[in-house]
């Protein structure tokens, strides 16, 4: 994989990679790919995909408030420091 | 003293019989991890610890006897992984990203423990967010293994194993993944039980691959594993993968196991000569012993089998890519001190994410890929079309049998800095303990042997779903004099 394609790849993560990392990351991350290339030869017309292997029923309670990270809540909402 | 003691059961009657009291127990484990050099502690809790120990003294003092129903880790020091979330203690994920993170709840199985009278030492060292096999990706070095200074304890619950493993704490939680509680708890020589998926709630556990993270067990004994297991399962509102059902519930009917009908899955495709021939015989002749008491072998093919590193890591990787969007320093996530002088928010994400090891980057970046427009269908959803299949594979192996016997790693614990350059061949030594994980079954590591040098092998034992009890069973079964 293209050291473009891993600083597009990044950029799309929010990640920020040294020269160094970027050029190693190429190499490995075409290594694994290229390793993974076999899941293509699998015959999987008509097979669903298996997301969660748990029970499949969605478990629901009712929204009810309580507590939470309380120290922080202000006026029902939390404070943050400022971002910019 | 602690020589003789191999279960939780004993402790308490050397309480019970005033051999032993809690808070001379605990004080013990607390000095032995504080004068140890294996680096499997991140935080110690050393006042804290001493006043439960003195809390469960009390109980003890009034009660008279051990209150095992009540109480049952009445005592009892442990060890958790620092991935689970314990209220106003560092909870780090072995990550820079939250080296003074605080959470402001404790995870329901951390909760359990507490109220079960169990002590809590400290949070162990572990590579970051889970995301490795050897501990060496942690931000706050790596574990090294408790009998070999020149090897890995593994990972990622490494320093989980190696605090049980070296008697820096009586038993430990761990979180496994893709077989990151039973390949360090194999490397190290104790028991690593990976429960079902959704066995035990996951509520503050933080999320690596959140339809493979599970929480599991490292301890000294099948009995001990098993009593664990009662005290941190059953269904938690918290947690909506939780399967709602009650605690797992130890046997205590001492019936004898029954080897005779027992059937032994072995896969086919599993040649002595992909493992190290220590490990390959060790578990080979793990399998003839359980023949000789009686079992029957069914070899099993697994057709999907070796497809199962590369369906692992793309739905890890790519559920780890969303996962961890969450660490930006706003939500979660410390802000590095660049971050403040970002122009834009972009920049302020990157710099605060730049904290991330590079292991975390190189799974994001995959994890973004498999996902990215364009691809995904050819990587995430083909991922998760073969992960049916694998399941599929185990069904069709339950009808021929009842629990399937492998290796847990193709080798014992390699060299501290062996692997580092090569994260594909890391990949591929997941090979056999990745499957479960995927279909969501238990599965336990037991120790097997030693190889020449002294090194711990762990054979893995995989059983239907919900049928910890069989694994435990037959873990129990070999201890008795008759099986020896």
């Amino acid at each position: 994989m293209s050291e473009g394609r891993i600083a597009a790849l990044a950029e799309l993560a929010r990640l920020e990679l040294t020269a160094e990392e970027s050029a190693r990351f190429s190499g490995q991350i075409e290594a694994v790919l290229s390793a993974f290339q076999s899941l293509a030869q699998v015959s999987v017309e008509g097979v669903e995909p298996l997301y969660h292997p748990g029970h499949s029923e969605m478990v629901l309670r009712e929204d009810s408030p309580r507590d939470s990270d309380s120290e922080r809540l202000e006026v029902g909402a939390f404070r943050v420091p400022p971002v910019l | 003293m602690k020589t003789s003691m191999r279960t939780i059961s004993q402790i308490h009657d050397a309480f019970d019989r005033r051999e032993l009291s809690p808070i001379e127990f605990t004080r013990g484990f607390l000095a032995r991890a504080q004068a140890s050099k294996l680096n499997a502690y991140l935080t110690l809790f050393a006042d804290r610890a001493m006043a439960q120990a003195r809390h469960a003294q009390e109980i003890l003092d009034r009660e008279g006897v051990t209150p095992r129903q009540r109480h049952p880790l009445l005592g009892i020091p442990l060890a958790l992984k620092d991935n689970l979330a314990l209220q106003g203690q560092r909870t780090t994920c072995g990550s820079k990203m939250l080296a003074d993170y605080k959470p402001p709840y404790s995870a329901t199985v951390v909760r359990r423990l507490e109220a079960a009278g169990a002590v809590i030492l400290g949070k162990t060292n572990l590579d970051e967010f889970g995301m490795g096999g050897s501990n060496e990706n942690s931000a706050f070095g790596p574990v090294i293994h408790p009998t070999h200074s020149d090897r890995v304890a593994g990972g990622s619950s490494g320093g989980s194993a190696a605090a049980v493993a070296a008697d820096l704490a009586w038993a430990a939680l761990g979180s496994d993944t893709g077989g990151s509680v039973r390949q360090p708890a194999a490397f190290c020589g104790i028991l690593g039980l990976k429960p079902t998926y959704g066995k035990i709630s996951r509520s503050g556990l933080v999320a690596f691959a959140s339809s493979l993270d599970t929480v599991g067990i490292l301890a000294r004994s099948p009995q001990d594993a098993e009593l664990l297991l009662s005290v941190c399962s059953g269904g938690d509102e918290l947690d909506a993968t939780s399967l709602p059902e009650a605690p797992y519930a130890p046997d205590e009917s001492g019936t004898p196991f029954e080897w005779s009908g027992l059937r032994l899955g072995v896969a086919s495709d599993i040649s002595e000569s992909d493992l190290d021939p220590e490990v390959a015989r060790a578990v080979r002749l793990f399998q003839e012993r359980l023949c000789g008491l009686g079992a029957s072998r069914v070899v099993l093919d697994f057709p999907h089998a070796s497809q199962a590193v590369a369906v692992y890591y793309l739905i890890a990787m790519a559920e780890a890519s969303s996962n961890l969007s969450r660490f930006d320093g706003v939500r979660f996530g410390s802000r590095a001190p660049e971050a403040e002088s970002a122009s834009d928010l972009k920049g302020f994400y990157q710099k605060v994410r730049s904290q991330f090891g590079s292991e975390v980057k190189r799974r994001i970046l995959l994890g973004t890929f498999a996902l990215s427009s364009g691809y995904r269908d050819a990587f995430f959803r083909r991922a998760a079309q073969v992960r049916r299949l694998i399941a599929r594979d185990f069904d069709s192996a339950w009808s021929r049998a009842d629990v399937l016997v492998l290796p847990v790693a193709p080798e014992p614990a390699f060299r501290l800095g062996e692997r580092n350059s090569d994260p594909l061949k890391m990949y591929l030594a997941d090979r056999f303990t990745v499957p479960a994980n995927l279909a969501g079954l238990p599965a336990l590591s037991i120790p097997c042997g030693t190889t020449s040098e002294g090194l711990p092998i762990g054979v893995q034992l995989i059983a239907p779903a919900g049928r910890e009890d069989l694994l435990l069973s037959i873990a129990r079964a070999l201890e008795t004099p008759e099986a020896e």
